[in-house]
């Protein structure tokens, strides 16, 4: 027990460390170059208007905007998995990212990018369709009184299905928008402003917060509903009020970025095949590895190629399972 | 004090589950026997209060359970499933110490008092030496002991066993349930037991209820339940009641 404290404690002083590493290469990296000295202006104020607005309006919001969208799939994806004892789950399940991607098109197609209304309403729409998407899985899969995991399961790819169609059908119909809707479906977080953190920072920070009160209900739950109930669970209400706070986490998530895939899915599997599978330690854990995650992500994603930015969900894929399958062989603690 | 289940009725579609079945217990073992699909696991559900009956009642220390919040059902009653999967890489005592559940707010941590009940639980189990363990490399003996160890740690009165020995070899299932005894007897607990096997029901249990297509056929002492006609009857197959002194065997009569 005490080696294995030992090792929580690394694994946390090795994210502290590395958080702070990515947010500093967050600063400096980039299509303008920051010298020390210029960051040391920037820090005190004597920096050029350009250099100021660079870092401050530029890269401070992307790299903490990017903090917490990992964070808040990473911390999404961990209860999610536990709610639905499957390790397959992921912050996108309940049909929430076809919500997503189904109103930032209709805000695309109705609305103009150029304008500021425009790009509100994508942040907008796609995450009231989020939301909506989920209550219409939640509200099909409620039989008897009763959720179960299967059903909920069921009517999130159904519902899925149906909003995907939907996008495709926009897309057709409008097919001088269509690459933006592709590009918006690969998830970016270039678009990043204070306007935007300012509006979901306290939503991630109070529903992450919410999560981890749940995870000792969510350890208990991993034994399945009759058990759970024995153990003094009430797994109904427990399992709506989880779903709410990963569906209103998600659906800011992806109202900010766009759809990032891989990192609800990926860092709670990591992290379990190093700490175990107790959510008490599990959770913050995920909330900082998957905010440190994206974040390097983005790094990469900016500077990777000469002159473009690639989508940051191409980077979690690329970076991501190679690391996730190598460490998923090693096999040091079985998932 | 103990259970009482009132005229329960239970269908699932057409199908008739349970139909009027009343039961009482206070103390002691009580065995639920009968044949596959007599409804001895949706009867042990519905005492749980993990299955509302469509008609009747289940009276927990006097009052309706479905009156009790689920908390403080658990911190009176405490159950062991039949075999389940908790694939997940937990040790021994990590999943002993969520017995303490019912006794904490939900992000309270546990105390050094909950953990050395925990261990004394899993060494009154007689697993004392897997504590550390990750629970999937346990024997299907050894997990179930961990499961009566969790169900101990959470001091209820009341303990409902689903088959605790099923799947278990004869050195295992006897002392598994030797250990539900001594707890039953030690500590003046209720054990309601589902057992497949007739001579164990028989040996280890104060009261049996048998069961036939969703009803009660008998309820009593052992001895009162457990003959030659009742058996017969009950699990249509010629079964004959072997008599060595103070003990009865119970064996089915081999044909051809």
């Amino acid at each position: 027990m005490l080696k294995q404290r030992t090792k929580n404690g690394w694994l946390l002083i090795a994210l502290i460390v590395g958080g702070i590493a990515a947010f500093v290469c967050a600063f400096f990296i980039g299509s303008s170059g920051v010298s020390i000295p210029e960051f040391l202006q920037i820090l005190n104020g004597t920096a050029s208007d350009t250099m100021q607005n660079i870092f401050l309006n530029i890269r401070l919001p992307r790299a903490i905007g990017a903090f917490f969208v990992g964070a808040a799939l990473a911390i999404s994806g961990c209860a999610l998995q536990g709610v639905f004892k499957n390790p397959m789950a992921d912050p996108f399940v309940l049909g929430i990212s076809s919500g997503a991607s189904l109103g930032a098109t209709l805000a695309m197609v109705f609305f103009s990018k150029t304008s500021l209304q425009g790009t509100g309403m994508i942040t907008a729409l796609s995450f009231v369709c989020a939301l909506g998407a989920m209550f219409m899985v939640y509200s099909i899969s409620h039989i008897r009184g009763k959720v179960s995991t299967f059903s909920l399961l069921l009517s999130g790819f159904a519902i899925s299905a149906l909003l995907t169609a939907l996008v495709y059908l926009l897309m057709l119909l409008n097919r001088d928008k269509m690459d933006q809707v592709v590009m918006w479906n690969m998830g970016s977080l270039s678009a990043m402003n204070w306007t935007k953190l300012y509006i979901a920072m306290p939503v991630i920070i109070v529903c992450s917060c919410l999560l981890m009160t749940y995870s000792k209900p969510l350890n208990i739950m991993l034994n399945g509903d009759e058990v759970s109930q024995s153990l003094g669970v009430d797994t109904h209400k427990t399992r709506r009020n989880l779903l709410i706070l990963t569906a209103l986490l998600t659906a800011t998530a992806v109202a900010i970025s766009g759809i990032i895939g891989f990192v609800g899915l990926m860092i709670p599997h990591l992290l379990r095949l190093v700490v175990g599978p107790d959510n008490k330690k599990l959770m913050p854990l995920c909330f900082a590895g998957g905010g440190v995650f994206l974040l390097a992500c983005d790094i990469v994603a900016r500077v990777v190629l000469k002159g473009q930015e690639l989508p940051v969900g191409i980077i979690t894929a690329i970076i991501g399972v190679p690391f996730f399958i190598f460490l998923l062989r090693r096999g040091r603690r079985t998932v | 004090m103990g259970i009482e289940v009132k005229n329960i009725s239970f269908r699932i579609d057409d199908t008739q589950i349970l139909r009027d079945v009343s039961l009482k217990g206070e103390s002691g073992m009580l065995g639920l026997i009968g044949p596959n699909g007599a409804g001895k696991t949706t009867l042990l559900r519905v005492i749980s209060g993990y299955i509302k009956p469509d008609e009747g009642q289940v009276l927990l220390d006097n009052m309706p359970i479905s009156q009790i919040d689920i908390k403080t059902r658990a911190q009176k009653m405490a159950l062991v499933p039949q075999n389940y999967a908790l694939d997940y890489d937990f040790t021994v005592l990590e999943v002993v110490l969520m017995g303490r559940n019912p006794h904490k707010k939900s992000f309270e941590s546990d105390t050094p008092e909950d953990i050395a009940l925990a261990r004394d639980c899993i060494n009154r189990a007689g697993i004392g030496q897997l504590e550390s363990r990750s629970i999937m490399g346990l024997s299907g003996g050894e997990w179930q002991r961990m499961i009566i160890a969790r169900a101990l740690t959470q001091q209820s009165s009341i303990l409902l066993l689903d088959e605790p020995v099923s799947n278990l070899d004869i050195k295992h299932q006897v002392g598994i349930l030797n250990t539900v005894r001594e707890l039953v007897t030690g500590h003046g607990l209720l054990c309601v037991c589902v057992l497949h096997d007739l001579n164990l029901a028989y040996h280890y249990c104060d009261s049996i209820a048998l069961m036939k297509q969703g009803g009660m056929f008998a309820t009593g002492a052992p001895r009162a339940v457990v003959t030659k006609d009742t058996l017969e009857s009950v699990y249509e197959t010629e079964i004959n009641l072997l008599h060595t002194g103070e003990d009865t065997f119970i064996l089915p009569v081999m044909k051809g």
